[in-house]
């Protein structure tokens, strides 16, 4: 194709012949001369009619942690038999993308049949999704008039949230599956948990006998466990932490990290696990089971951002819980609680039989204030807070996460509660 | 190549007689001189280009006012010479700029890859270059082929009918050129 620049290389032709002309200067017209010799030459010989390239790039690894380089692997090669002088290779990269090695542009000529590899390294950017390209490839004459384009896609690089390794957590839903897992079923069945004991019956397993109370009875009596099954669970990351701009981050990022530790040690006990996030974007992702689905749930944390929420977060869980959870399963709510209206969904939710545990990171307070303002303000946020946190406690086993503990620390200390609801 | 604005503004402006550019012929050439070195050298290509259209500005406004003052006209080879140079220059350092431009990209950068495009670009500059002169060259002598072969025609500009076909005629041979073979450039995002 014909560039701009050729059209403007036209224009100015153009002029000097109607000049030439309206002046009757055959000097000016022959001006048109050495343009015209240009396009007739760069056409001709500047590039040739036919330019096939084959274009491709990768990205290792498309997903990460965020603790490793990040490496993209462009291929470039030239399939025809003439040689191409002026090709330019870009790579499109995010802003907050900074090269460690290679180049995202460069300027080569290829060979006839020749393939040309280019690497480029860069450090993990943070958490998020990145486009990386597309890649473009344009071949053109050396004066740039003529053009050929050859375009791959864009690829996503996903910077996920990494799950930090929680030992347990005492969920205890009324709605269980029929697998086998690890929370405590309230019936009969293999587990860890001593449940009650019965009279030994042939084909019994001796390990199981209770000698002490078989003793003590002058019969033989056996240990019963409690059913461990899996249950569905829901997980609610609440993204509006309007708060104070300069730990807002800080308290975003605390949340995510526990979302995705959450996911990720309910799927591993080999749960349903479901993801919502609730703000200025939302998203959310239906529960399901497996390894895989954990990778949707951290794909899905990964593009969070903190935002305040345009509908009301006690609005969205009311209705997503019963949209995509059974009656009496868990829910999972991780706020900061700064938004007094979320308490209405959650104890709408409890009463309807629903288990919840609501995970609040709780802010750091600000080292100093701008001004008095500034202090009331906060100290009346935090009051607010503390407001809603009592009446949660009342409905659901509620657990404050301050900053720079272990979330696991946090997690089995939490014991579930009986909720007292007045409806 | 960086340098060739002192030369090249001074050979374009200071031969059309001063009083077309109403005695401002020297302010013409230091302002254009100014505004290409300093593109040059703060690799500001804006400002090459502005100090490149600058003198094909100067180049047509001269002749035209040559013709309008009645003033002796210069050598029509030499005319296209100037203009030739003009853009030969022009593409050329925006090859430079480019050039420039993507080894500052890679400075201190001493990994395989980087050093793999650092040759790969220096192979790129020469060939442009080279490739660029080899062309301007070609389109020089081919214009003063054209030149003499049309001098031979003697054809009268004088008459109107005559002009309005000539003009058709080039414009049809310039699009000709321009478009054989090829499409208008469609702007992807």
């Amino acid at each position: 194709m014909f560039t701009r620049k050729a059209s403007l290389y036209f224009a100015l032709a153009a002029v000097a012949l109607i000049l030439g002309l309206l002046l009757q200067d055959w000097q000016l017209a022959s001006m048109v001369l050495p343009l015209a010799s240009m396009f007739f030459l760069a056409n001709f010989w500047g590039l040739p009619e036919k330019v096939e390239l084959g274009i491709s790039h990768l990205v290792v690894p498309t997903d990460s942690f965020g603790d490793e380089d990040i490496s993209v692997h462009i291929m470039i090669s030239n399939k025809t038999d003439n040689q191409l002088g002026n090709v330019e290779v870009d790579e499109f990269l995010p802003g907050e993308i900074k090269l460690k090695s290679g180049a995202s542009r460069v300027l080569t000529r290829l060979g006839a049949r020749e393939n040309f590899a280019l690497g480029l390294e860069f450090h993990s950017p943070i958490r998020g999704h990145y486009q990386i390209g597309p890649l473009v490839a344009r071949v053109q004459d050396p004066f740039g008039f003529y053009l050929v384009e050859e375009r791959s896609e864009a690829e996503i690089l996903s910077i996920m949230p990494r799950p930090e390794r929680i030992r347990g957590a005492q969920l205890r839903p009324r709605h269980l599956g029929p697998w086998p897992g690890t929370i405590p079923a309230r019936t009969l069945g293999p587990g860890t948990e001593f449940y009650s004991m019965r009279d030994y019956v042939a084909g019994d397993d001796p390990k199981r006998i209770n000698w002490k109370t078989s003793a003590k009875h002058a019969r033989l009596i056996v240990n019963e466990m409690e059913a461990e099954r899996v249950t569905d669970v829901m997980i609610v990351l609440d993204t509006d932490v309007s708060y104070y701009e300069a730990a807002e981050a800080e308290l975003f990022e605390r949340g995510v990290r526990a979302a995705a530790s959450m996911a990720s040690l309910l799927l591993r006990q080999g749960n349903r696990v479901g993801m919502v996030l609730q703000g200025e974007e939302r998203g959310a992702v239906s529960p399901r089971f497996g390894k895989r689905h954990e990778r949707n749930i951290l794909f899905l944390l990964a593009a969070a951002k903190p935002g305040r929420a345009l509908l009301s977060t006690s609005y969205v869980i009311t209705l997503l819980a019963r949209l995509m959870l059974p009656a009496k399963a868990q829910i999972i709510i991780i706020s900061p609680l700064l938004d007094a209206t979320i308490a209405d969904g959650i104890r709408q939710l409890a009463a309807t039989g629903y288990s919840m545990l609501v995970l609040s990171p709780l802010p750091k307070a600000p080292a100093r204030f701008k001004s008095e303002e500034e202090e009331i303000a906060y100290r009346m946020l935090m009051l607010g807070r503390s407001n809603t946190l009592l009446a949660l406690e009342k409905i659901c086993t509620v657990s404050q996460w301050p900053a720079g503990i272990p979330l696991s620390a946090i997690l089995s200390e939490v014991r579930p509660t009986r909720p007292i609801i007045r409806v | 190549m960086k340098l060739h604005y002192l030369f090249l503004a001074p050979w374009i402006v200071l031969v059309v007689p001063s009083q077309v550019f109403l005695g401002l012929g020297i302010l013409i050439v230091l302002v254009v001189g100014f505004l290409g070195l300093y593109g040059m050298f703060a690799k500001k290509q804006a400002f090459t280009i502005l100090a490149s259209v600058m003198l094909l500005v100067s180049l047509v406004a001269g002749k035209a006012g040559t013709d309008l003052n009645r003033a002796p006209s210069p050598d029509t080879a030499v005319l296209l010479l100037q203009l030739v140079a003009i853009l030969f220059f022009m593409e050329a350092s925006r090859v430079v700029l480019s050039f420039d431009k993507e080894m500052g990209e890679l400075a201190g950068r001493t990994d395989d890859m980087s050093q793999v495009v650092r040759c790969r670009l220096a192979m790129w500059v020469t060939g442009q270059l080279s490739r660029q002169a080899r062309l301007m060259i070609g389109a020089l002598g081919l214009s003063l082929v054209l030149l003499v072969l049309g001098g031979f025609t003697s054809v009268s500009i004088n008459q109107p009918a005559l002009s309005a076909i000539l003009v058709l005629l080039v414009v049809g041979a310039l699009l000709f050129v321009i478009t054989q073979r090829r499409e208008p450039e469609t702007r992807q995002p």
